[in-house]
């Protein structure tokens, strides 16, 4: 585990403390001067030693061998803990573990994440909505590659192979669509505009 | 002298609240309606002879047409106190405008309030405004043995969730019951004596609060005397020595270089300097953890350099 602190999840609404490293994700797509997206740390961070209990949560492929490092240094700590790898829903379902799991957390405490990164976003979304601060909060973004979105153009909500910069069909209004870095922290999603917005034809 | 427009008051009445503890409330001369503040606030008080305290606002933070202020009688201290206990209905009294630094964080699910003392005042502003607001509030007040609970009836009006604790015992285990029994999103404000403000930060620390969520108001204690030193004034190529029992604000001073202050306690905050090179020992409460790292500014009412400092005067 490397010593130093990793890198937070970084609110973008409040994004006052940017990261020197560079992102691992989206590498061909032109950075646009504010993206909703966080950096992510390359290697799961070590568990909170601070925290006096833990809430675990961990979704998608291999968030399951890191789950099980978090919770073998807790030790003799509380811990509560979900973790769904396969379903579709699996993003949802910890989305609805997760709010009584809050609630009966105590001030102290601190939530460890490791799911694909809109789950990320979405969960921690969640607990700083049920007063978590960035200090309280760590996050592993797991498997790359399939990505929830939305279309911008008629709203579908669907999931596609592509992260940031990627091309992808819409299912529902059949457009090409180019997914962007921009997530919609209310959806969960990350948004996804016609391949040539910019270059002028409707 | 006090910086900034001043605020002079006249006292509207004197009021004993516990023995040793006087209430005055204080209003314009003129009856204008005072500078509203922000809860937590303390107000500067010229207190004779160069002495400038600060006493916590008791009163409604909102457009008050009073000030309202508690002062311990403290025989042993620097004479401040007795200065204050010898006010009498209608007399003058030269103040600054009030000053945050121990304000309530409007986002916090609950407000956990540990007082000891006379450490209670900055919490009646407080819990005014979680009662205007509807934030919800819990108050361990540590009161001595026997003595009797200043502002005991106002609290009891303001607080639903009011616990006096009378000794150490009591109150210790009273605070490590509240620490690891909190909502999520809780913050710790704490006032008292410097003792048991770091006790209770540090058992908050080991109960894994994070600092950003820990909030202390400190009277200041007395520091003791540190190592001489010296600085160098850049603009002149002065030296000045500052002894060990001197403050570098004291050496400035005596050097014939007017220099704003208030506590001189390295609290408020009035006497920053910047620019500052070379090695800081920080003595203050009042600068950041992210500013005392940058090492170039101090507060020379209590910090203190290491060997040769150079300064931008
Ligand atoms: S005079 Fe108040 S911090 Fe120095």
């Amino acid at each position: 585990m490397p010593a130093e602190n990793p890198r937070r999840i970084i609110d973008p609404m409040h994004e006052t403390t940017a990261s020197a490293s560079r992102p691992r994700r989206h590498r061909r797509f032109v950075a646009s001067a504010r993206t909703s997206l966080p950096t992510w740390p390359d290697a799961p961070p070590p568990l909170d030693e601070a925290g006096r209990g833990f809430v675990l949560v961990g979704t998608g492929r291999g968030a399951a061998a890191v789950l099980d490092g978090w919770r073998a240094r807790a030790g003799d700590r509380p811990v509560l803990a979900f973790r769904d790898e396969n379903t579709e829903e699996s993003g949802d379902r910890a989305a609805v573990w997760l709010e009584p799991a809050l609630a009966s957390a105590r001030t102290g405490w601190r939530l460890m994440i490791a799911a694909p990164a809109a789950d990320v976003l979405r969960l921690s979304a969640l607990a700083r909505r049920a007063g978590m601060i960035e200090a309280e909060i760590r996050a592993f973004a797991v498997q790359d590659g399939v990505s929830p979105l939305v279309c911008v153009h008629c709203r579908t909500d669907f999931e596609a192979e592509g992260e940031p910069g990627d091309e992808v069909d819409c299912p529902g209004c059949g457009l090409r669509l180019v997914v962007h870095q921009h997530l919609s922290r209310r959806l969960g999603r990350l948004a996804a505009f016609v391949a040539d917005a910019e270059g002028g034809r409707p | 002298m006090i910086a900034g427009p001043g605020l002079p008051l006249v006292v509207d009445a004197v009021l004993d609240v516990a023995p040793d503890i006087r209430a005055f409330v204080l209003r314009h001369p003129s009856g204008d309606p005072l500078p509203s503040f922000v809860p937590g606030s303390h107000l500067p008080v010229f207190c004779g002879e160069g002495r400038i305290n600060s006493y916590s606002l008791t009163g409604e933070s909102g457009a008050p047409e009073t000030y309202a202020i508690s002062v311990h009688h403290r025989r042993d201290g620097r004479g401040g106190s007795t200065f204050m206990h010898a006010l009498r209905v209608g007399d003058r009294l030269a103040c600054g405008l009030p000053r945050s630094a121990f304000a309530p964080v409007a986002s916090a699910r609950h407000h956990l309030m540990i007082a000891g003392g006379i450490g209670i005042t900055p919490f009646l502003s407080h819990l005014r405004a979680a009662r205007r607001w509807g934030r919800s509030a819990s108050l361990l007040f540590a009161v001595r043995e026997g003595a009797p609970v200043p502002h005991a009836a106002e609290l009891d009006a303001l607080c639903g969730d009011l616990r006096v604790l009378r000794g150490r015992a009591a109150m210790t285990a009273a605070v490590e019951a509240a620490l690891v029994d909190q909502p999520l999103g809780t913050h710790l404000y704490v006032c008292g004596p410097e003792a048991m403000i770091d006790d209770v930060l540090e058992r908050a620390a080991r109960a894994g609060w994070p600092a950003e969520r820990c909030h202390a108001e400190r009277f200041g204690a007395v520091l003791p005397p540190g190592a001489p030193f010296e600085a160098i004034l850049r603009r002149t190529g002065r030296r000045i020595a500052v002894p060990a029992e001197a403050s570098l604000l004291d050496a400035v001073e005596a050097a014939g270089i007017p220099w704003p202050s208030l506590c001189r306690q390295g609290v408020c905050g009035e006497c920053r300097m910047e620019g500052v090179e070379g090695t800081i020992l920080h003595r203050d409460h009042y600068l950041s953890p992210a500013e005392r790292e940058a090492g170039n500014c101090l507060m020379p009412c209590v910090s203190r350099g290491a060997g040769l400092i150079t300064l931008d005067l």
